[in-house]
Protein backbone atom coordinates (compact mmCIF):
# COMPACT_ATOMS: atom_id res chain seq x y z
CA UNK A 1 0.00 0.00 0.00
CA UNK A 2 1.08 3.37 -0.62
CA UNK A 3 0.95 5.98 1.74
CA UNK A 4 -0.08 9.28 -0.30
CA UNK A 5 1.58 12.06 2.36
CA UNK A 6 1.73 12.46 6.07
CA UNK A 7 0.70 15.76 8.02
CA UNK A 8 3.87 16.98 8.19
CA UNK A 9 4.42 16.96 4.59
CA UNK A 10 0.97 18.79 4.03
CA UNK A 11 2.30 22.25 1.91
CA UNK A 12 -0.90 24.35 1.29
CA UNK A 13 -3.00 25.81 3.37
CA UNK A 14 -6.37 27.40 2.40
CA UNK A 15 -7.76 30.86 2.50
CA UNK A 16 -11.50 30.26 3.46
CA UNK A 17 -12.36 33.52 0.77
CA UNK A 18 -11.31 31.09 -1.76
CA UNK A 19 -13.82 28.87 -1.42
CA UNK A 20 -17.05 28.97 -3.92
CA UNK A 21 -19.99 28.04 -1.92
CA UNK A 22 -23.94 28.02 -2.14
CA UNK A 23 -24.96 31.12 -3.40
CA UNK A 24 -27.75 30.86 -0.50
CA UNK A 25 -24.52 31.85 2.10
CA UNK A 26 -24.00 34.63 0.19
CA UNK A 27 -24.28 37.46 -1.64
CA UNK A 28 -24.81 37.37 -5.76
CA UNK A 29 -22.72 40.34 -7.41
CA UNK A 30 -25.21 42.07 -9.37
CA UNK A 31 -27.57 42.36 -6.06
CA UNK A 32 -25.26 44.35 -4.37
CA UNK A 33 -26.75 47.45 -6.21
CA UNK A 34 -29.91 46.64 -4.12
CA UNK A 35 -28.25 46.92 -0.92
CA UNK A 36 -27.03 50.22 -2.13
CA UNK A 37 -30.43 51.57 -3.17
CA UNK A 38 -30.96 50.61 0.82
CA UNK A 39 -28.50 53.40 1.42
CA UNK A 40 -30.34 56.02 -1.32
CA UNK A 41 -33.57 55.41 0.07
CA UNK A 42 -32.27 56.60 3.71
CA UNK A 43 -30.04 59.25 1.76
CA UNK A 44 -33.81 60.44 -0.19
CA UNK A 45 -35.84 60.25 3.66
CA UNK A 46 -32.76 62.63 4.83
CA UNK A 47 -33.61 65.26 1.29
CA UNK A 48 -36.90 65.12 1.83
CA UNK A 49 -36.85 66.68 5.01
CA UNK A 50 -35.53 70.04 3.29
CA UNK A 51 -37.96 69.56 0.22
CA UNK A 52 -41.02 71.85 0.33
CA UNK A 53 -43.06 69.31 -1.67
CA UNK A 54 -42.70 66.53 0.44
CA UNK A 55 -44.21 68.32 3.34
CA UNK A 56 -47.55 66.50 2.57
CA UNK A 57 -45.32 63.16 3.65
CA UNK A 58 -43.44 64.58 6.34
CA UNK A 59 -46.80 65.62 8.08
CA UNK A 60 -48.34 62.10 7.17
CA UNK A 61 -45.49 60.72 8.55
CA UNK A 62 -45.07 62.81 11.99
CA UNK A 63 -49.32 61.88 12.11
CA UNK A 64 -48.62 58.23 11.94
CA UNK A 65 -48.26 55.37 14.74
CA UNK A 66 -45.18 53.65 15.81
CA UNK A 67 -46.61 50.42 14.17
CA UNK A 68 -47.46 52.11 11.25
CA UNK A 69 -44.16 54.40 10.46
CA UNK A 70 -42.47 50.79 11.03
CA UNK A 71 -44.71 49.35 8.72
CA UNK A 72 -44.24 51.97 5.82
CA UNK A 73 -39.81 51.64 6.49
CA UNK A 74 -40.22 48.20 5.81
CA UNK A 75 -42.50 48.42 2.68
CA UNK A 76 -40.12 51.48 1.22
CA UNK A 77 -37.21 49.26 1.88
CA UNK A 78 -38.32 46.54 -0.16
CA UNK A 79 -39.40 48.91 -3.09
CA UNK A 80 -36.04 50.78 -2.98
CA UNK A 81 -34.46 46.95 -3.21
CA UNK A 82 -36.78 45.68 -6.08
CA UNK A 83 -35.86 49.10 -8.26
CA UNK A 84 -32.16 48.16 -7.21
CA UNK A 85 -32.33 44.83 -8.39
CA UNK A 86 -33.55 46.17 -11.58
CA UNK A 87 -30.53 48.46 -12.12
CA UNK A 88 -28.02 45.46 -10.95
CA UNK A 89 -29.55 42.85 -13.42
CA UNK A 90 -29.09 42.34 -17.32
CA UNK A 91 -32.27 42.86 -18.57
CA UNK A 92 -34.66 39.82 -18.12
CA UNK A 93 -38.14 38.32 -17.40
CA UNK A 94 -37.83 38.87 -13.75
CA UNK A 95 -36.75 42.80 -14.36
CA UNK A 96 -40.16 43.86 -15.26
CA UNK A 97 -41.49 42.09 -12.54
CA UNK A 98 -38.95 43.84 -10.06
CA UNK A 99 -39.82 47.27 -11.65
CA UNK A 100 -43.37 46.83 -11.38
CA UNK A 101 -42.71 45.59 -7.33
CA UNK A 102 -40.71 48.32 -6.59
CA UNK A 103 -42.52 51.24 -7.93
CA UNK A 104 -46.11 49.35 -6.45
CA UNK A 105 -44.50 49.13 -2.85
CA UNK A 106 -43.29 52.80 -3.36
CA UNK A 107 -46.52 54.15 -4.38
CA UNK A 108 -48.21 51.92 -1.01
CA UNK A 109 -45.71 53.46 1.26
CA UNK A 110 -47.15 57.08 -0.28
CA UNK A 111 -50.33 56.35 0.03
CA UNK A 112 -49.80 55.33 3.58
CA UNK A 113 -48.23 58.72 4.13
CA UNK A 114 -50.27 60.52 2.73
CA UNK A 115 -53.53 58.74 4.68
CA UNK A 116 -55.29 57.24 1.54
CA UNK A 117 -56.28 53.54 1.34
CA UNK A 118 -52.95 51.53 1.51
CA UNK A 119 -53.52 48.05 3.22
CA UNK A 120 -55.25 45.95 0.58
CA UNK A 121 -52.53 47.79 -1.85
CA UNK A 122 -50.34 46.48 0.42
CA UNK A 123 -51.06 43.16 1.49
CA UNK A 124 -51.55 42.43 -2.54
CA UNK A 125 -48.02 43.76 -3.67
CA UNK A 126 -46.47 42.20 -0.68
CA UNK A 127 -48.23 38.84 -0.87
CA UNK A 128 -47.55 38.81 -4.53
CA UNK A 129 -43.78 40.07 -4.13
CA UNK A 130 -43.29 36.96 -1.38
CA UNK A 131 -45.57 34.35 -3.60
CA UNK A 132 -43.46 35.25 -6.80
CA UNK A 133 -40.06 34.67 -5.00
CA UNK A 134 -41.31 31.42 -3.33
CA UNK A 135 -42.58 30.41 -7.02
CA UNK A 136 -39.13 31.29 -8.68
CA UNK A 137 -37.20 29.54 -6.25
CA UNK A 138 -38.81 26.13 -6.86
CA UNK A 139 -38.39 27.05 -10.15
CA UNK A 140 -34.65 26.90 -9.77
CA UNK A 141 -33.75 30.56 -8.96
CA UNK A 142 -31.08 30.43 -6.41
CA UNK A 143 -31.95 32.67 -3.41
CA UNK A 144 -28.88 34.89 -1.93
CA UNK A 145 -29.03 36.60 1.29
CA UNK A 146 -30.03 40.20 -0.53
CA UNK A 147 -33.40 38.16 -1.75
CA UNK A 148 -34.03 36.32 2.00
CA UNK A 149 -33.36 39.60 4.15
CA UNK A 150 -35.74 41.37 1.25
CA UNK A 151 -38.32 38.64 2.34
CA UNK A 152 -37.49 38.88 5.76
CA UNK A 153 -38.63 42.44 5.17
CA UNK A 154 -41.70 41.90 3.49
CA UNK A 155 -43.04 39.31 5.38
CA UNK A 156 -42.51 41.28 8.64
CA UNK A 157 -44.60 44.51 6.74
CA UNK A 158 -47.07 41.64 5.97
CA UNK A 159 -47.61 40.67 9.12
CA UNK A 160 -47.50 44.45 10.23
CA UNK A 161 -50.22 44.95 7.65
CA UNK A 162 -52.49 41.72 8.56
CA UNK A 163 -52.39 42.62 12.19
CA UNK A 164 -55.90 43.49 12.91
CA UNK A 165 -56.91 45.53 16.14
CA UNK A 166 -57.64 43.61 19.63
CA UNK A 167 -61.19 43.19 19.92
CA UNK A 168 -61.01 41.03 16.45
CA UNK A 169 -59.64 37.57 18.10
CA UNK A 170 -60.53 35.33 15.60
CA UNK A 171 -59.00 37.30 12.76
CA UNK A 172 -56.04 38.05 14.47
CA UNK A 173 -55.17 34.43 15.58
CA UNK A 174 -55.99 34.19 11.32
CA UNK A 175 -53.62 36.57 10.51
CA UNK A 176 -50.88 35.47 12.84
CA UNK A 177 -51.41 32.01 11.93
CA UNK A 178 -51.17 33.14 7.85
CA UNK A 179 -47.98 35.04 8.58
CA UNK A 180 -46.17 31.79 10.49
CA UNK A 181 -47.45 29.86 7.45
CA UNK A 182 -45.65 32.00 4.69
CA UNK A 183 -42.28 32.71 6.72
CA UNK A 184 -42.04 28.61 6.70
CA UNK A 185 -43.53 28.35 3.39
CA UNK A 186 -41.00 30.49 2.05
CA UNK A 187 -37.69 29.34 3.67
CA UNK A 188 -38.71 25.66 2.48
CA UNK A 189 -39.42 27.19 -0.61
CA UNK A 190 -35.74 28.88 -0.56
CA UNK A 191 -34.56 25.31 0.53
CA UNK A 192 -35.41 23.60 -3.08
CA UNK A 193 -34.31 26.54 -4.75
CA UNK A 194 -30.95 26.56 -3.29
CA UNK A 195 -30.89 22.59 -4.00
CA UNK A 196 -32.42 22.51 -7.35
CA UNK A 197 -29.91 25.52 -8.62
CA UNK A 198 -27.18 23.70 -6.86
CA UNK A 199 -24.89 21.69 -9.54
CA UNK A 200 -24.21 18.89 -6.60
CA UNK A 201 -20.70 20.41 -6.11
CA UNK A 202 -17.46 17.82 -6.51
CA UNK A 203 -16.06 19.36 -9.70
CA UNK A 204 -14.63 22.68 -9.80
CA UNK A 205 -16.60 25.45 -11.54
CA UNK A 206 -19.57 23.78 -10.61
CA UNK A 207 -22.53 25.86 -7.70
CA UNK A 208 -22.28 23.93 -4.65
CA UNK A 209 -24.92 22.55 -2.77
CA UNK A 210 -26.08 24.24 0.12
CA UNK A 211 -23.60 23.42 2.82
CA UNK A 212 -20.41 22.06 0.12
CA UNK A 213 -17.46 24.38 -0.15
CA UNK A 214 -15.87 23.75 -3.52
CA UNK A 215 -11.91 25.31 -4.08
CA UNK A 216 -12.24 28.40 -6.63
CA UNK A 217 -11.34 27.78 -10.16
CA UNK A 218 -12.58 26.03 -13.41
CA UNK A 219 -12.58 22.60 -14.39
CA UNK A 220 -10.08 21.02 -16.98
CA UNK A 221 -9.08 17.93 -18.47
CA UNK A 222 -7.04 16.18 -16.58
CA UNK A 223 -3.50 15.17 -17.54
CA UNK A 224 -2.83 11.47 -18.03
CA UNK A 225 -0.30 10.99 -15.21
CA UNK A 226 -3.41 12.87 -12.89
CA UNK A 227 -5.56 9.63 -14.53
CA UNK A 228 -3.47 7.24 -13.75
CA UNK A 229 -2.68 8.27 -9.98
CA UNK A 230 -6.66 8.42 -9.74
CA UNK A 231 -7.39 5.24 -10.83
CA UNK A 232 -4.18 3.96 -8.72
CA UNK A 233 -5.80 5.63 -5.69
CA UNK A 234 -9.05 3.97 -6.17
CA UNK A 235 -7.45 0.83 -6.87
CA UNK A 236 -5.58 0.95 -3.64
CA UNK A 237 -8.31 2.24 -1.78
CA UNK A 238 -11.15 -0.18 -2.71
CA UNK A 239 -7.96 -3.14 -2.11
CA UNK A 240 -7.59 -1.42 1.39
CA UNK A 241 -11.01 -1.42 2.70
CA UNK A 242 -12.31 -4.67 1.15
CA UNK A 243 -11.39 -6.29 5.00
CA UNK A 244 -14.27 -3.69 6.05
CA UNK A 245 -17.02 -4.94 3.89
CA UNK A 246 -18.14 -6.77 6.85
CA UNK A 247 -18.90 -3.45 9.83
CA UNK A 248 -18.18 -6.15 12.55
CA UNK A 249 -14.40 -6.00 11.62
CA UNK A 250 -14.89 -2.24 11.33
CA UNK A 251 -16.34 -1.61 14.32
CA UNK A 252 -13.23 -4.21 15.68
CA UNK A 253 -10.65 -1.76 13.93
CA UNK A 254 -11.56 1.27 16.19
CA UNK A 255 -14.20 2.31 13.33
CA UNK A 256 -17.97 4.18 15.05
CA UNK A 257 -20.08 2.15 12.91
CA UNK A 258 -23.11 1.99 15.02
CA UNK A 259 -26.57 1.78 13.70
CA UNK A 260 -26.52 1.69 9.65
CA UNK A 261 -29.31 3.09 8.41
CA UNK A 262 -29.86 5.00 5.02
CA UNK A 263 -27.78 4.74 1.90
CA UNK A 264 -25.01 7.60 3.76
CA UNK A 265 -24.14 6.09 6.73
CA UNK A 266 -20.76 7.39 7.85
CA UNK A 267 -18.83 5.53 10.10
CA UNK A 268 -15.24 7.17 11.51
CA UNK A 269 -12.54 6.14 13.08
CA UNK A 270 -11.53 8.38 15.84
CA UNK A 271 -7.75 7.29 15.93
CA UNK A 272 -7.23 7.16 12.48
CA UNK A 273 -8.05 11.39 12.44
CA UNK A 274 -5.24 11.76 14.77
CA UNK A 275 -2.70 9.63 12.98
CA UNK A 276 -1.22 11.70 10.85
CA UNK A 277 -1.78 9.69 7.66
CA UNK A 278 -3.01 11.03 4.47
CA UNK A 279 -5.17 9.65 2.29
CA UNK A 280 -3.78 6.27 3.44
CA UNK A 281 -5.78 3.33 1.37
CA UNK A 282 -5.80 1.07 4.20
CA UNK A 283 -6.62 3.37 6.99
CA UNK A 284 -9.25 5.80 6.04
CA UNK A 285 -10.28 8.15 8.18
CA UNK A 286 -14.40 7.23 7.46
CA UNK A 287 -16.25 4.61 5.93
CA UNK A 288 -19.35 4.79 3.96
CA UNK A 289 -21.88 2.23 4.48
CA UNK A 290 -25.28 1.76 3.04
CA UNK A 291 -28.20 -0.40 4.55
CA UNK A 292 -29.93 -2.56 1.77
CA UNK A 293 -32.03 -5.12 1.59
CA UNK A 294 -29.68 -7.81 2.40
CA UNK A 295 -28.06 -6.09 4.99
CA UNK A 296 -25.21 -3.18 5.23
CA UNK A 297 -23.08 -2.47 2.05
CA UNK A 298 -19.58 -0.99 2.47
CA UNK A 299 -19.93 1.33 -0.39
CA UNK A 300 -16.57 3.97 -0.08
CA UNK A 301 -14.27 5.49 2.03
CA UNK A 302 -13.73 9.27 2.91
CA UNK A 303 -10.54 10.36 3.85
CA UNK A 304 -10.67 14.02 5.66
CA UNK A 305 -7.52 16.45 6.18
CA UNK A 306 -6.45 16.53 10.21
CA UNK A 307 -7.18 20.28 10.15
CA UNK A 308 -9.83 22.85 9.13
CA UNK A 309 -7.79 25.37 6.47
CA UNK A 310 -5.76 22.62 4.94
CA UNK A 311 -5.81 21.96 1.37
CA UNK A 312 -6.24 18.25 0.38
CA UNK A 313 -3.68 16.77 -2.11
CA UNK A 314 -5.20 16.66 -5.20
CA UNK A 315 -3.52 13.83 -6.35
CA UNK A 316 -5.69 13.19 -9.62
CA UNK A 317 -5.90 16.84 -10.30
CA UNK A 318 -9.58 17.56 -11.53
CA UNK A 319 -10.96 13.82 -10.99
CA UNK A 320 -10.07 14.00 -7.18
CA UNK A 321 -11.13 18.12 -5.57
CA UNK A 322 -11.42 17.68 -2.21
CA UNK A 323 -14.22 19.76 -0.50
CA UNK A 324 -15.50 21.26 2.65
CA UNK A 325 -18.67 22.07 4.46
CA UNK A 326 -20.10 25.00 5.67
CA UNK A 327 -23.12 26.35 8.17
CA UNK A 328 -23.22 23.18 9.53
CA UNK A 329 -25.65 23.20 12.17
CA UNK A 330 -24.35 20.40 15.37
CA UNK A 331 -26.70 19.80 17.81
CA UNK A 332 -25.31 19.46 21.36
CA UNK A 333 -28.05 17.25 22.65
CA UNK A 334 -27.13 14.86 21.72
CA UNK A 335 -23.89 15.66 19.68
CA UNK A 336 -24.96 14.67 16.10
CA UNK A 337 -25.14 16.74 12.64
CA UNK A 338 -28.60 18.67 13.32
CA UNK A 339 -28.50 20.04 9.23
CA UNK A 340 -27.22 23.25 7.89
CA UNK A 341 -28.27 26.77 8.63
CA UNK A 342 -31.56 27.36 7.40
CA UNK A 343 -32.23 30.03 4.40
CA UNK A 344 -33.48 32.80 7.86
CA UNK A 345 -29.93 32.10 9.22
CA UNK A 346 -30.54 30.09 12.09
CA UNK A 347 -29.48 26.85 13.02
CA UNK A 348 -31.71 24.60 15.07
CA UNK A 349 -32.27 25.78 18.88
CA UNK A 350 -30.01 23.67 20.89
CA UNK A 351 -27.51 23.54 18.17
CA UNK A 352 -23.93 25.50 17.07
CA UNK A 353 -22.74 26.69 13.41
CA UNK A 354 -19.87 25.39 12.19
CA UNK A 355 -18.96 27.46 9.85
CA UNK A 356 -16.60 25.54 7.94
CA UNK A 357 -14.65 21.66 8.63
CA UNK A 358 -11.57 20.25 7.49
CA UNK A 359 -11.45 19.16 3.49
CA UNK A 360 -12.40 15.86 2.70
CA UNK A 361 -13.01 13.50 -0.29
CA UNK A 362 -14.63 10.65 -1.10
CA UNK A 363 -13.89 7.53 -2.78
CA UNK A 364 -16.56 5.23 -4.03
CA UNK A 365 -15.06 1.55 -4.74
CA UNK A 366 -18.72 -0.26 -5.35
CA UNK A 367 -17.68 -1.63 -9.24
CA UNK A 368 -18.83 0.32 -11.95
CA UNK A 369 -19.99 3.15 -10.17
CA UNK A 370 -19.56 6.08 -12.51
CA UNK A 371 -17.77 9.00 -10.49
CA UNK A 372 -15.27 6.99 -8.09
CA UNK A 373 -14.55 10.76 -6.69
CA UNK A 374 -17.63 13.12 -7.50
CA UNK A 375 -21.28 12.65 -6.45
CA UNK A 376 -23.05 8.89 -5.87
CA UNK A 377 -26.13 8.85 -7.84
CA UNK A 378 -28.53 8.14 -5.49
CA UNK A 379 -30.59 5.97 -8.38
CA UNK A 380 -27.53 4.44 -9.49
CA UNK A 381 -26.73 3.24 -5.53
CA UNK A 382 -30.86 1.95 -5.11
CA UNK A 383 -30.23 0.00 -8.07
CA UNK A 384 -27.03 -1.46 -6.96
CA UNK A 385 -28.44 -2.15 -3.57
CA UNK A 386 -31.77 -3.82 -4.84
CA UNK A 387 -29.43 -5.58 -7.64
CA UNK A 388 -27.79 -9.27 -7.21
CA UNK A 389 -24.40 -7.44 -7.06
CA UNK A 390 -24.94 -6.39 -3.65
CA UNK A 391 -26.09 -9.64 -2.62
CA UNK A 392 -22.44 -10.52 -1.05
CA UNK A 393 -23.07 -7.33 1.09
CA UNK B 1 -38.91 56.02 15.56
CA UNK B 2 -40.98 57.79 18.28
CA UNK B 3 -42.52 55.61 20.39
CA UNK B 4 -46.12 55.17 21.54
CA UNK B 5 -48.61 52.63 22.88
CA UNK B 6 -48.72 50.75 19.18
CA UNK B 7 -45.20 49.81 19.30
CA UNK B 8 -45.88 46.34 21.38
CA UNK B 9 -47.53 45.65 18.07
CA UNK B 10 -43.95 45.65 16.57
CA UNK B 11 -42.31 43.84 19.00
CA UNK B 12 -45.19 41.17 18.67
CA UNK B 13 -44.44 40.56 15.46
CA UNK B 14 -40.73 40.33 15.89
CA UNK B 15 -41.21 37.86 18.59
CA UNK B 16 -44.26 35.96 16.32
CA UNK B 17 -41.16 36.05 13.35
CA UNK B 18 -38.56 34.50 15.41
CA UNK B 19 -41.77 31.92 16.36
CA UNK B 20 -42.12 30.92 12.92
CA UNK B 21 -38.39 30.95 12.35
CA UNK B 22 -38.31 28.22 15.17
CA UNK B 23 -41.61 26.18 13.49
CA UNK B 24 -39.18 26.00 10.11
CA UNK B 25 -36.27 24.90 12.36
CA UNK B 26 -38.62 22.28 14.04
CA UNK B 27 -39.65 21.15 10.23
CA UNK B 28 -35.80 21.07 9.63
CA UNK B 29 -34.46 18.89 12.27
CA UNK B 30 -37.14 15.95 11.11
CA UNK B 31 -35.86 16.24 7.90
CA UNK B 32 -32.19 16.15 8.97
CA UNK B 33 -33.24 13.04 11.22
CA UNK B 34 -34.70 11.10 8.51
CA UNK B 35 -31.29 11.70 6.91
CA UNK B 36 -29.08 10.93 10.07
CA UNK B 37 -31.17 8.24 11.63
CA UNK B 38 -33.08 10.33 14.56
CA UNK B 39 -30.28 11.23 16.52
CA UNK B 40 -31.68 14.09 16.67
CA UNK B 41 -35.12 13.37 17.93
CA UNK B 42 -34.68 15.56 21.34
CA UNK B 43 -33.64 18.66 18.81
CA UNK B 44 -37.26 17.91 17.40
CA UNK B 45 -38.88 18.92 21.27
CA UNK B 46 -36.51 21.37 22.16
CA UNK B 47 -37.32 23.35 18.62
CA UNK B 48 -41.07 22.72 18.72
CA UNK B 49 -41.08 23.89 22.68
CA UNK B 50 -39.11 27.03 21.50
CA UNK B 51 -41.95 27.55 18.78
CA UNK B 52 -44.45 27.34 21.25
CA UNK B 53 -42.65 29.50 23.53
CA UNK B 54 -42.02 32.54 21.41
CA UNK B 55 -45.77 32.58 19.75
CA UNK B 56 -47.10 32.19 23.34
CA UNK B 57 -44.46 35.19 24.35
CA UNK B 58 -45.90 37.00 21.33
CA UNK B 59 -49.65 36.36 22.31
CA UNK B 60 -48.63 37.39 25.86
CA UNK B 61 -46.71 40.83 25.02
CA UNK B 62 -49.82 42.24 23.16
CA UNK B 63 -51.72 41.58 26.55
CA UNK B 64 -48.84 43.75 28.43
CA UNK B 65 -48.30 40.90 30.19
CA UNK B 66 -45.21 41.81 32.52
CA UNK B 67 -44.33 37.96 32.85
CA UNK B 68 -44.25 37.72 28.97
CA UNK B 69 -42.23 41.37 28.95
CA UNK B 70 -39.65 39.70 31.65
CA UNK B 71 -39.19 36.40 29.62
CA UNK B 72 -38.87 38.00 26.10
CA UNK B 73 -35.96 40.12 27.14
CA UNK B 74 -34.37 37.07 28.64
CA UNK B 75 -34.92 34.69 25.36
CA UNK B 76 -33.38 37.84 23.62
CA UNK B 77 -30.39 37.85 25.38
CA UNK B 78 -29.54 33.94 24.78
CA UNK B 79 -30.56 34.23 21.68
CA UNK B 80 -27.69 37.25 21.44
CA UNK B 81 -25.47 35.18 23.62
CA UNK B 82 -25.33 31.62 20.88
CA UNK B 83 -25.53 34.15 17.99
CA UNK B 84 -22.09 36.28 19.71
CA UNK B 85 -20.43 32.61 20.29
CA UNK B 86 -21.35 31.51 16.32
CA UNK B 87 -20.03 34.95 15.47
CA UNK B 88 -16.87 34.00 17.04
CA UNK B 89 -16.41 30.80 15.82
CA UNK B 90 -16.81 32.53 12.17
CA UNK B 91 -14.14 35.33 12.41
CA UNK B 92 -11.69 32.39 13.94
CA UNK B 93 -12.41 29.59 11.66
CA UNK B 94 -12.98 31.90 8.36
CA UNK B 95 -12.13 35.32 9.41
CA UNK B 96 -15.13 36.42 8.22
CA UNK B 97 -18.47 37.99 9.88
CA UNK B 98 -22.10 36.60 9.82
CA UNK B 99 -24.08 36.99 6.70
CA UNK B 100 -26.52 39.66 5.89
CA UNK B 101 -29.32 37.32 7.31
CA UNK B 102 -28.38 36.06 10.28
CA UNK B 103 -27.10 39.44 11.36
CA UNK B 104 -30.40 40.66 10.87
CA UNK B 105 -32.37 37.61 12.50
CA UNK B 106 -30.03 37.14 15.09
CA UNK B 107 -28.82 40.10 16.28
CA UNK B 108 -30.99 43.13 14.85
CA UNK B 109 -33.99 41.56 15.39
CA UNK B 110 -33.21 40.59 19.48
CA UNK B 111 -31.67 44.01 20.10
CA UNK B 112 -34.52 45.64 18.54
CA UNK B 113 -36.71 43.90 20.38
CA UNK B 114 -34.80 44.44 23.80
CA UNK B 115 -34.32 47.93 23.47
CA UNK B 116 -38.32 48.25 22.74
CA UNK B 117 -39.06 46.76 25.93
CA UNK B 118 -36.81 48.41 27.86
CA UNK B 119 -37.72 51.66 26.74
CA UNK B 120 -39.65 54.27 28.70
CA UNK B 121 -42.84 54.27 26.57
CA UNK B 122 -43.35 50.34 26.63
CA UNK B 123 -41.81 49.96 30.01
CA UNK B 124 -44.82 52.52 31.40
CA UNK B 125 -47.11 50.47 29.59
CA UNK B 126 -46.13 47.21 31.07
CA UNK B 127 -46.18 49.22 34.58
CA UNK B 128 -49.69 49.73 33.97
CA UNK B 129 -48.12 53.76 34.19
CA UNK B 130 -50.54 54.42 31.27
CA UNK B 131 -53.78 53.12 29.66
CA UNK B 132 -53.52 50.75 26.75
CA UNK B 133 -53.50 52.49 23.56
CA UNK B 134 -57.11 53.17 22.48
CA UNK B 135 -58.68 50.41 19.85
CA UNK B 136 -58.41 53.29 17.45
CA UNK B 137 -54.82 53.09 17.27
CA UNK B 138 -54.48 49.67 16.82
CA UNK B 139 -57.33 49.85 14.10
CA UNK B 140 -55.87 49.31 10.31
CA UNK B 141 -56.50 52.89 9.45
CA UNK B 142 -54.09 54.31 7.63
CA UNK B 143 -54.06 58.52 9.83
CA UNK B 144 -55.50 58.09 13.16
CA UNK B 145 -55.60 61.76 13.60
CA UNK B 146 -58.10 61.91 10.71
CA UNK B 147 -61.44 62.55 11.15
CA UNK B 148 -64.16 59.47 12.10
CA UNK B 149 -64.85 58.07 8.60
CA UNK B 150 -68.22 57.19 7.34
CA UNK B 151 -66.45 53.54 7.10
CA UNK B 152 -63.12 52.40 7.52
CA UNK B 153 -60.56 52.99 5.27
CA UNK B 154 -58.83 49.78 5.41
Amino acid sequence: MTLWLHADEVPLSVDPADYVGSPMYDVLPEHGVAVAAVALLFGAVLLARRLSWAGALRSGYARLPSRLRFTAWLIATSGAIHLGLVVGHEPYFLSGLWLVGGVAMLAVTRRLLLGRRWRRWAALVLLGSILGYAVSSVAGEPPDQVGLATKLVELTALGMVLTAPRERRWRRLAASTATVSLIVVTGLAAWIGAFVSGDGGHHLGEVPAPGVLLPGGEDREPTARERYLAARLHAETSAGIARFADPAVAAAAGYDVGNIVGTDHHATNPAYQEDGHILDPARPETLVYAAGDRGPVLIGAMFEMPDIGQRGPTVGGPLTVWHAHDHVCFSLTPPALAGLTSPWGTCPVGSITVPVTGEMIHVWTLPGVEEPFGDLDDEWLRAYLDGPAAAGG
Amino acid sequence: MRGDGTAIEIVRMLVLLQGAIAVLSTVEVLVAGAAFGFVTAPLVLVNLAAATLALWLAAGLARYSRLARRTTIVVQVLILLIATIDLLLALILTQQPLELVPTLVRFVLPITVIRMLRGPVLKAYFAKELPPPPAAALRPVGVIAAPAPARSRS
